[in-house]
């Protein structure tokens, strides 16, 4: 009575796999007329095809899947099964194999949706220079210790590092580090950093059980275990918080331009340094945000702008969405510069950017990008939609207005 | 895996990195135990049914070059393992029932794949929203309205509004591209 998959089938099951990875990435929106047109005669030729369809999208349905996924632990089989399975001739070096992860994690960004609502520009689809840019990015992200060694989180094989008053930190395998918390009163602060390249992303679950996730070029100062008081760390560039609750002691985030303060919250700070403003944006909960001037406090779905720590705090109501999805490999602009655009991307790519004429800095786009495009694929879109061009320079992008 | 480039980690499959392995594993663990209890077995059973499949594909990873291929061996593993347990039962009780006959299909062994692959797919965006937007997500998924998830979570119904947002427009796309799946399978 068993049918057993037999070699065609299996084909079969590739096949279904293959396209379902591919339109996953591709997301909605790139589907082709004949795939939706395919689609909809499948479900139209037997009511059994819809409710094979309806059985899948089912919320019901869903939500058992869902479930059943949070309770299975797969650490725990992990650590049962690792011991049944029998050694392989070759070894390969640990080193090798994460420092080529962590180098792809990089260049993440951008493919996809641009939808630009500039004007229509020609249809061209060659970009004005094809010159290819180098991904330069550093594969390290270093992480300095209390004692001023510094450690390459990212070719790393133990599974800890122990500071010099014994705290051990857990590098766990997906671009996290853990710090754990020592129940034991602590004598003086120490403090590590945490330094992310060019093009990278890390995160970092604090002693307090705070989460972080550093964007591309930011680092972060933190405690390896916060004192009673106050807990403080100090950003550069940008990261998204998840503040653990403590209402005795305040969440502090020091930054080039001001301080944010909150007691257990969710939200996103941007401070890079080639930036005019630094900017908070509140998810959940609420935040202080303050400089030299004054303070402000943040509702969720705001957003506050420090121009300078000595002037006064500018704040509006946004969509937090754009300003978080980087943690989500995705960068989502709504109807902003294409200066702020291009400089998102040169921190991305380790590229700078040059204008022919200033003014072009000002026009306005709206769009998604995600996923492992290379730059020239945006720049492509930018060009499609908007009639400037891009000429590509070794690491260095200059933009036109024409084509010359 | 997300994070890592697959075609990098199914080379490093083939070359036999047990590092490799443990990434693939820890990856795709929960999805291939969900898609094992389909079949109507103790849990025992298909835990360890689960595992066995994972250390067949171990045993022989030099041979699948493609993410898909190893997905595909070791659904395929799981099922049969599945099915032939079933039916060893069920000699043994001396009745074999319709239940067997139907979970035996192809038919049956595609839906539940493709929802497994769904599934897992919507799982993974979820978990990258963050703790408290997974928690919307779920007591919506319970039918809880925003006001009700508002005061469980003890935050704001604004707040609970823009959770749900992000979550549903990562799920509505994903749902989009299930379509196309389905409709390439049938053709």
């Amino acid at each position: 009575m068993t049918v057993l998959l037999y070699e065609m089938e299996m084909n079969k099951v590739i096949k279904a796999l293959k396209l379902g990875k591919l339109i996953g990435r591709n997301q909605s929106g790139k589907a082709t007329d004949k795939e939706l047109d395919s689609f909809s005669d499948w479900l139209k030729k037997s009511e059994a095809n819809q409710v094979r369809y309806n059985d899948i999208v089912k919320e019901d349905n869903i939500k058992n899947s869902f479930e059943k996924y949070s309770k299975y632990d797969s650490q725990a089989k992990w650590e049962s099964i690792e011991p049944k399975l029998s050694p392989k001739g070759r070894r390969i070096q640990l080193k090798t194999f994460i420092k080529y992860a962590a180098a792809i994690a990089l260049p993440l960004l951008i493919t996809t949706t641009v939808f630009l609502l500039n004007k229509n520009g020609d249809n061209r689809s060659e970009l004005a220079s094809k010159a290819e840019v180098q991904n330069t990015q550093k594969e390290t992200v270093l992480l300095t210790l209390a004692d001023g060694s510094q450690v390459d989180v990212n070719n790393l094989k133990q599974d800890f590092i122990t500071e010099s008053n014994g705290v051990k930190i857990e590098n766990r395998t997906d671009d996290v580090l853990a710090y754990n918390n020592n129940e034991d009163p602590i004598e003086e602060i120490m403090y590590n950093t945490l330094e992310v390249p060019i093009g990278g992303r890390y995160s970092i679950v604090l002693s307090d059980g705070t989460k972080v996730w550093l964007n591309s070029k930011s680092s972060l100062k933190f405690p390896v275990q916060f004192g009673r008081e106050s807990r403080e760390v100090h950003l550069h560039g940008e990261g998204y918080f998840e503040v653990a609750k403590n209402e005795n002691s305040p969440f502090k985030v020091h930054t080039s331009k001001g301080l944010v303060e909150v007691l257990g919250t969710e939200f996103n700070v941007s401070d890079y340094y080639d930036d005019d403003f630094s900017a908070v944006t509140l998810v959940e909960g609420a935040v202080r945000v303050a400089n030299n001037k004054e303070a402000v406090i943040l509702k969720p779905g705001e957003q506050s702008l420090i121009f300078d720590a000595n002037k006064h705090i500018v704040s509006q109501k946004v969509d937090p969405d754009f300003y978080i999805s980087w943690t989500m490999g995705v960068f989502e602009f709504d109807n902003q510069k294409l200066d702020y655009i291009l400089r998102k991307l040169s921190r991305w790519y380790d590229v700078s950017i040059v204008y022919d004429e200033k003014i072009i800095k000002e026009l306005r786009f709206t769009g998604a990008i995600e996923s492992e495009d290379d730059i020239e694929v945006i720049l492509n879109r930018i060009e499609h939609a908007s009639g400037v061009y891009f000429e590509i320079l070794g690491s260095e992008i200059r933009v036109k207005k024409e084509l010359k | 895996m997300n994070q890592y480039n697959e075609s990098y980690i199914v080379g490093e499959l083939q070359n036999g990195n047990k590092k490799a392995f443990k990434v693939f594993y820890l990856k795709y663990y929960k999805l291939f135990r969900s898609f094992a209890d389909n079949f109507d077995l103790s849990s025992d059973v298909l835990d360890d049914v689960v595992q066995e499949s994972f250390i067949k594909y171990w045993e022989r990873c030099e041979q699948y070059e493609s993410i898909e291929m190893i997905k595909g061996f070791l659904y395929s593993t799981v099922r049969n393992q599945c099915i032939n347990q079933i039916k060893h039962k069920q000699v043994k009780l001396k009745h074999v029932d319709t239940k067997l006959k139907e979970m035996s299909t192809h038919e049956f062994f595609y839906d539940k794949l493709i929802k497994e692959e769904v599934h897992a797919e919507l799982y993974e965006q979820i978990e990258l929203l963050g703790e408290k937007a997974k928690q919307v997500l779920y007591l919506s998924l319970k039918g809880l309205k925003n006001e009700e998830i508002a005061t469980h979570l003890e935050i704001g119904a604004e707040t609970v509004k823009t959770h749900k947002k992000r979550a549903y427009k990562i799920l509505r796309s994903r749902l989009k591209s299930l379509r196309l799946i389905i409709s390439y399978l049938s053709v």
